[in-house]
């Protein structure tokens, strides 16, 4: 027991502090950005806030399961690239393809969730590596099936179910992550399935002897976590119009970044996704202002690791749990 | 002194990651149309920056960790090279600030895991993350240069060998022997295999462990160097596939992730295997895309076959 030679320190309550911290932050970051562009007070800002947010918010349910369950799913990114290109080649421009370009995107990212959780759980290779190959090998999966040249492009119908706005303010997309967001929610507060998924966060050794089959849950959320960036990329093709390689790569540690900023423990057990929400607004907010300074790439990155180790440090001082073994 | 055939049926990965490493590299010279010394020269030195890149995530494997932020240090001394280097010529001077660079981003790393205890993986991932971002500062566009003497350095010869054969010999004997024999490499591979036995023992943990980064960051850094040479100019996009190519090649040349266990000797021969296996697919003709599922596949392979080795004898166990 190595971990017995520091003392855990302070954050005695610190689940109120988790659930309190990311809104916290949210209304702050935002007073001040309209504080210093009250452009960003505008209904239409807003508006285009929440339009990129539901796409990172889908992929993010996906990240928050595995997180709780104290995994990382480092594949995201290139799944939403992937689906992103197979979406703009099977739709072609037409509305008819949608169903199948649907079904394809989620397929494919239940695919790549699958096989993270059986290499995960019957190989025994940590998350981040087996994720890390998966994303290698989607990628490289990216390239052979557009040889390179991405081609196709979205139809009408998905354009505007991810950008057409009613009411000047609501997109398909915005509706879809919230109905997503409140199935997630109940299952995780109200829901056996829910209770097991924490469970396992906390003590994978006692949920097993509880009677949870710790490699089915792990398989299960794994695949979730797929199937929602695999969604994310298809929504994003109505999004961009068309599809690009690399045009996912940002969801990687955004999601994370996301995640960890919603006040979830990397280490799992703790957390949930009400403070994912306000984690992946948090990200958006960040990565628009970025933008408007002029720093979009160099400083997102700077601010999704500044981020993740800030987080990861305070949110560690209280419980410590090995995370090897 | 270790005999040379004790240290092969300690390590047999080692025999077996050579021997597969030599079956690639016949096919490639087979496969390749006009094999010339030059053509020999540019292969080996394209294979320095991995070669350095894998010692350095293979001693922190050893210690028990994992350092997924050795791609973004080696873009980070790549771009910090180049882009200082243009128009000032002053290589030597950048060359060190890129180092100090790399061994601060290693310190960096070693401090969060081994005195704060925070998760190795996510340490990284984060540090590679905000590396990554400097790096892209610095030069957001690719571009910089070097002069075209530090370019041609991997092009020497040195008697009838090149310079860049006798670099990859080298580097692991000169820079990583005595480091294994000294107290510290004992030290490596005891907290590696049991972190409270080796702090029982008397070994200092922490320093062992934050020395391990360190290194990381100084190997990743040289291969940095490496890179800037083959290249002559910076590009912020270009150490991605470093950070997994140099764990795959550790673990395929017997590295193994749960620490204490493999030799870098191992680690180099599965950096190679991994690179001349694209030189390979390349001379055959296959889309050079493929190279990103083959190492992915490669990765996940190897990491499989310790597990189904010491499956086989526990399945007959429960039969019987």
């Amino acid at each position: 027991m190595t971990e017995t030679l520091r003392t855990p320190a302070l954050a005695r309550r610190p689940e109120l502090v988790r659930a309190v911290i990311p809104y916290v932050t949210l209304a702050a970051l935002y007073v001040g950005t309209i504080v210093v562009a009250p452009g960003y007070r505008a209904p239409e800002q807003i508006a285009t806030l929440l339009q990129v947010a539901s796409l990172l918010g889908i992929v993010a349910i996906g990240q928050t399961l595995v997180i709780l369950i104290a995994g990382i799913d480092l594949s995201v990114g290139a799944v939403v690239t992937f689906t992103n290109l197979i979406t703009g080649a099977i739709l072609a421009g037409l509305d008819v393809n949608l169903p199948l370009a649907l079904m394809a995107s989620l397929g494919a990212g239940a695919a790549v969730g699958l096989l993270n959780g059986f290499v995960i759980t019957r190989l025994h290779v940590p998350d981040l590596v087996a994720t890390l190959a998966t994303m290698t090998i989607m990628i490289g999966a990216g390239y052979l099936v557009t040889g390179g040249a991405p081609r196709g492009a979205a139809s009408p119908g998905l354009v505007s179910f991810v950008t057409g706005r009613l009411g000047g303010f609501v997109t398909g997309a915005l509706v879809l992550w919230m109905l997503l967001a409140a199935a997630v929610v109940l299952i995780l507060s109200r829901s056996t399935l829910g209770r097991r998924i924490y469970a396992v966060g906390l003590n994978r050794e006692a949920s097993r002897y509880a009677g949870v089959s710790v490699p089915l849950l792990t398989i299960l959320l794994y695949t979730i976590s797929g199937m929602t960036a695999g969604l994310a990329g298809f929504l994003l093709t109505g999004y961009t119009g068309s599809s690009f390689l690399n045009s996912g790569a940002t969801y990687q540690l955004a999601s994370i970044a996301a995640v960890v900023l919603g006040g979830a423990s990397i280490f799992g057990g703790r957390g949930s996704y009400v403070g994912t929400i306000a984690g992946v607004l948090i990200t958006v907010l960040l990565q628009s202002i970025l933008r408007v300074i002029g720093i979009p790439q160099a400083g997102q990155n700077i601010a999704y690791g500044v981020v993740i180790l800030l987080m990861t440090f305070v949110f560690t001082t209280g419980f410590r749990r090995r995370r090897r073994g | 002194m270790v005999s040379p055939l004790t240290f092969l049926r300690r390590e047999p990965a080692v025999a077996v990651a050579y021997i597969v490493l030599a079956a690639i590299v016949v096919g490639w010279a087979v496969s390749v149309p006009q094999l010339g010394i030059l053509a020999v020269t540019n292969t080996i030195g394209q294979k320095l920056p991995i070669v350095c890149v894998t010692i350095g995530a293979a001693i922190v494997l050893i210690s028990r960790g994992v350092d997924l932020s050795v791609g973004a240090t080696l873009t980070l001394v790549n771009v910090i090279v180049a882009k200082g280097t243009d128009g000032t010529g002053a290589v030597w001077l950048w060359v060190v600030i890129g180092l100090t660079a790399a061994l601060a981003a290693g310190l960096l790393n070693g401090i969060l895991v081994a005195v704060y205890r925070l998760s190795p993986l996510i340490v990284t991932l984060a540090t590679s993350s905000v590396l990554f971002g400097v790096a892209l500062y610095i030069l957001p566009i690719p571009g910089g240069g070097t002069p075209s003497w530090f370019t041609r350095i991997p092009l020497l010869l040195v008697g009838p060998v090149p310079l860049v054969a006798l670099l990859l010999v080298l580097i692991p004997v000169v820079l990583w022997w005595p480091l294994k024999r000294s107290p510290f490499g004992t030290a490596l591979y005891a907290v590696g295999n049991d972190e409270a036995a080796a702090f029982t023992a008397g070994i200092r943990v922490r320093a062992t462990i934050a020395s391990a980064y360190v290194l990381a960051g100084f190997f990743a850094g040289l291969g940095g160097v490496f890179l800037t040479m083959n290249a002559g100019s910076g590009d912020a996009g270009i150490g991605l596939p470093y950070t997994l190519n140099s764990i795959a090649g550790a673990v395929i040349g017997g590295v193994a992730l749960s620490g204490g266990r493999g030799a870098i000797a191992g680690a180099v021969a599965g950096a190679l295997i991994m690179s001349f296996l694209n030189n390979l697919l390349f001379a055959l003709g296959v889309n050079t895309y493929w190279q990103f599922v083959v190492t992915g596949v490669l990765l996940l392979l190897a990491l499989s076959v310790p597990l189904v080795l010491r499956r086989v004898p526990a399945r007959r166990e429960r039969t019987a």
